[in-house]
């Protein structure tokens, strides 16, 4: 068991210590890039295609099934696809900041996998700020966004970039503050530490303040990746795809893995974070992996759920709704924290104290978001 | 010699991207090269294991400072004094560069004094790597604990004084 829990942790050893000095340490570096790099690559091939296929059965239809059996082989097809394709640039674009603008975007995206704990021993970069790092470098896409929807020189791109960087700087807040808790008890900005921290089932999900903040923070995650609904930024109906209207060819394949990777990478933040990171019964990567897994299963299915928000919807929802209820949460987290959890009764008594402070929170937020109340319809015939 | 090296690299990389930004002709050029020189520096910062203030840098400088940059580029481009570019139309006139010529004679200044006086590094930073969040946390719940509350006493100022303009400007209906 502790073989297989360690296995890729060993097989990086025994490579760097077959290898001579300057190559070992090379090798120390390259390997588990190489590996992040090649793994979600592959990953993201196969979501796109599980994502198609779950999304046309929530629609009632069938999806890709052409390629390969079941249409397994349809991603490989479209990025043959899309490296074949012409790559236009308009005449009118700055074609420096255009064709700059999704290297910069996918860039600090994959660097997010190396702050990841993937599982015991196995967390690429090991920075004691790992939390803060991660929100610094998925802060930095906002300006690629803004090159893109700048470069390419069309009103549409430009709106479009400007409602993303309205959007990630609203939902940067309540995903930090919602992340704010699980520091203040942990106590500490390292994420294999605050992992660590969850140990024996003690994943911070299953605690008042944990669950609450683990909802928001996976919601306010979704918006900073732009998933749907939260996609208002490419909203095909108004905007004609916001700020990559003008891309085409391998340029529009970068920013889709740009915008799946932070998808993935939040989730594993998630994961780390609320979920117990690489803690379960099977190996510590599969537990990690699986539970990242679920997490964008809900993703796919939410997506296939809900209608794409209005623009005063999602600025109010993160404004109104997400941040009180964020701040809220970390009240309740240190209410939690000095409260005595020894037996049953402390327990229950944590928890009804937690209920106590975010019930009555969440309900009146309700009431306060909730529009204008309409009239009830009446209908001349069809009451009959 | 060759532990010099990434730092050379990202100073080179934060020197160009500083000429960027005061030289280039077309503003959002010059900001995206405000972002390289922001970046060398969070760079240079990680080189002294200063893991924390790398993080903070790129949060705020790049996250937040540069998207500033951002709204004030988008919302005042009213298409007076400018061409479609966003290019400063106007040639700079000799009163602008002596204000220019002032400041930055005035930052040099600092700048020479603080690095003349400096004497070189003493040991090895206090507490190390895995202490830099942490004792800058502490320090601000202790020592400097009224710079901080000033601080955020001044940021709450500003929040109120951002909610009244904005609030004065729906009720004369300039909004909605």
């Amino acid at each position: 068991m502790n073989e297989l829990d360690q296995i890729f942790v060993t097989i990086h050893r025994s490579v760097v210590e077959m290898l001579p000095q300057p190559l070992s340490t090379v090798a120390d570096l390259l390997l588990p890039a190489s590996v992040v790099v090649g793994f979600f690559g592959l990953y993201f091939a196969f979501v796109t295609w599980l994502e198609r296929k779950a999304l046309a059965r929530i629609q009632n239809r069938i999806g890709p099934n052409r390629v390969g059996p079941k249409g397994l082989l349809q991603p490989i097809a479209d990025a043959v696809k899309m490296l074949t394709k012409e790559d236009i640039v308009p005449r009118a674009a700055d074609r420096l900041l255009h064709t700059l603008a999704p290297v910069l975007l996918v860039v600090p995206t994959l660097m997010l996998f190396a702050l990841l704990p993937f599982g015991k021993n196995m967390i690429p970069a090991a920075l004691n700020v790992g939390v803060l790092m991660f929100f610094a470098l998925s802060s930095i896409s906002t300006v690629a966004t803004f090159m893109a929807g700048w470069g390419s020189r069309n009103k549409y791109s430009l709106l479009g970039a400007m409602r993303v960087i309205a959007q990630m700087i609203s939902y940067e807040l309540p995903v930090v503050m919602t992340a704010l808790p699980v520091v203040m008890i942990a106590g500490t900005l390292a994420l294999d530490q605050i992992v660590l921290a969850q140990a024996d089932y003690a994943w911070f999900v299953f605690t008042p303040w944990g669950l609450v903040g683990f909802i928001a923070f996976f919601i306010g995650g979704m918006a900073e990746a732009g998933r749907s609904p939260f996609d208002i930024a490419e909203g095909e109906s108004e905007i004609i795809a916001g700020f990559h209207t003008e891309y085409s060819g391998f340029k529009f394949a970068l920013f889709y893995l740009g915008e799946y990777m932070s998808a993935f990478a939040f989730s594993g933040l998630s994961t780390a974070m609320f979920l117990g990171g690489w803690h379960g019964p099977l190996p510590s990567w599969l537990n990690f992996f699986l539970k990242m897994f679920a997490l964008m299963c809900v993703m796919i299915w939410i997506r296939g759920t809900f209608p794409r928000l209005r623009v005063d919807q999602l600025m109010g929802f993160s404004w109104k709704f997400l941040l009180p209820l964020a701040f809220m949460n970390m009240i309740t987290a240190g209410v939690w924290f000095y409260m005595p959890r020894d037996t049953f009764f402390q327990q229950l008594v944590a928890w009804l104290a937690g209920a106590a402070l975010l019930v009555p929170t969440f309900i009146v937020l309700v009431r306060v978001n909730a529009g204008p109340r309409l009239q009830k319809r009446t209908y001349k015939y069809a009451d009959l | 010699m060759s532990a010099d090296v990434p730092f050379y690299l990202l100073a080179a990389l934060a020197f160009a991207g500083a000429l960027g930004a005061v030289t280039l002709q077309n503003t959002a050029r010059a900001l995206l090269s405000l972002v390289v020189f922001f970046a060398g520096i969070a760079g240079l910062y990680l080189i002294l294991r200063a893991d924390f203030l790398a993080a903070v840098q790129i949060l705020v400088y790049v996250g937040a400072v540069a998207v500033l940059i951002v709204f004030a580029i988008v919302l005042t481009r009213t298409g007076q004094g400018k061409d479609e570019d966003g290019d400063a139309a106007h040639p700079r006139s000799t009163g602008m560069r002596m204000v220019g010529a002032l400041a930055a004679a005035l930052t040099g200044a600092i700048l020479v004094s603080v690095v003349t006086r400096w004497s070189g590094m003493k040991g090895a930073p206090p507490g190390g790597r895995d202490m830099n969040a942490e004792q800058i946390g502490e320090s601000m719940m202790t020592t400097f604990v009224l710079p901080f509350e000033l601080a955020s006493l001044l940021l709450t100022a500003a929040l109120i004084g951002a909610v009244v303009i904005a609030v004065d400007e729906v009720q004369k209906g300039l909004r909605r």
